[in-house]
């Protein structure tokens, strides 16, 4: 017998065989007396140590065990809590509903040089922090620039 | 004052004590240290015994399944309940012993051992064992010398014994756990059960009555 006969026997005994392959195999065992005996031998291993794991205690106290455990994991940074999305929820829906009652009361657009220091330029922010200066700042979230023109004049 | 405080750490141990794993698992995540410790009590033989069987030494059984519950606390957040709780834990320290046992494998040099694994090896060319249905044996005697033969086992064919016969993975399972082929996983459980049925002769499992 060769050792692919062998393995398939194996996987035959393990239920790892296409169901095709099963059918060839039992027909196999029921021919071959030599199969049939590597079979039980193979299928005895299996059964004595189905559920009879050794069975293992920790040799140390509990309380030891624990001890490092806990210095270790006290040592670095504790998981950070995970948040569900129904969590997610109550936070941002009062967020949300604040932000559009902030965009209906406030007027759309604000010209240069008024009272509002800020102004919306094509999608762009233009920001003067002194409107009777000669310094404004132009700010493009888009492009991700920021320019500074100082005019001396 | 301080009677008052160990009363309620006292009930909120009782209180833990009697919930699920699930439940302790969200309390850690939350940052629950007592949590977490209850889960520690509960499983700590289970992950130890799983890092003993694989290494078969004390002292590295019991580092590793400590330094498996440090990593668990660490990934608390990933566990996503997909498998029940001490199955991912288990699957933890199973990966720190494949990674203690790569490292104890390049640093000796390749044995002969080592060669029949890969080459088919000595149990390929052994008689079969023919069951002794006159020896029966106690469960406790049963498993002492199913200990023992693990323990006579290369560390390649006693890894993959574990993981097939005590953790029942599949061949694609362990092929995957220990990153190596199917092909290689099949031919070292043939030749584990081998080497098993040859120093377990004579035994017959107990029936039960």
């Amino acid at each position: 017998m060769n050792i692919d006969s062998q393995l398939k026997l194996q996987a035959y005994l393990d239920g790892e065989l296409k169901a095709g392959q099963t059918r060839q195999v039992a027909e196999w065992l029921d021919k071959d007396p030599e199969a049939r005996a590597l079979f039980a031998e193979l299928q005895h291993t299996t059964t004595i140590m189905t559920g009879n794991e050794p069975p293992v205690k920790l040799p140390v106290p509990g309380e030891f065990f624990w001890a490092r455990i806990e210095r270790e994991i006290t040592a670095r940074p504790s998981p950070r809590p995970r948040y569900s999305w129904a969590q997610w929820w109550r936070v941002l829906l009062p967020l949300g509903a604040v932000g559009l009652l902030v965009a209906l009361l406030l007027p759309r657009d604000a010209a240069p040089g008024k009272a509002s220091s800020v102004a919306t330029l094509k999608g762009m922010e233009v920001e003067t922090y002194l409107p009777n200066s000669q310094v404004i700042t132009f700010r493009s979230e888009s492009e991700g620039v920021s320019f500074v023109w100082v005019d001396t004049r | 004052m301080a009677d008052r405080a160990s009363v309620k750490d006292m009930s909120k141990e009782s209180e833990q004590s009697t919930l699920s794993d699930e439940a302790l698992v969200r309390e850690a995540q939350g940052g629950g240290l007592n949590a977490f410790e209850e889960l520690v009590a509960r499983h700590r033989d289970k992950v130890y015994a799983r890092a003993f069987t694989m290494l078969h030494s004390e002292d590295e059984a019991v580092d590793l399944s400590q330094e498996a519950w440090v990593k668990a606390w660490q990934r608390l957040n990933q566990f996503q309940g997909d498998s029940s709780f001490v199955t991912w834990i288990t699957r933890i320290v199973i990966n720190l012993c494949l990674d203690q046992l790569r490292k104890q494998k390049r640093q000796r040099t390749e044995s002969i051992e080592q060669l029949d694994d890969e080459a088919g090896g000595v149990e390929r060319q052994m008689p079969i064992v023919t069951p002794n249905p006159t020896e029966r044996l106690e469960r406790e005697e049963l498993r002492q010398r199913i200990d023992r033969a693990l323990g006579q086992l290369s560390t390649e064919h006693r890894t993959v014994l574990v993981l097939h016969e005590f953790e029942e993975l599949e061949y694609k399972e362990i092929a995957k756990v220990m990153g190596c082929s199917i092909g290689t996983v099949m031919s070292r459980l043939f030749y584990a059960r081998r080497r098993m049925a040859s120093l377990m002769a004579g035994v017959k499992r107990e029936e039960p009555t």
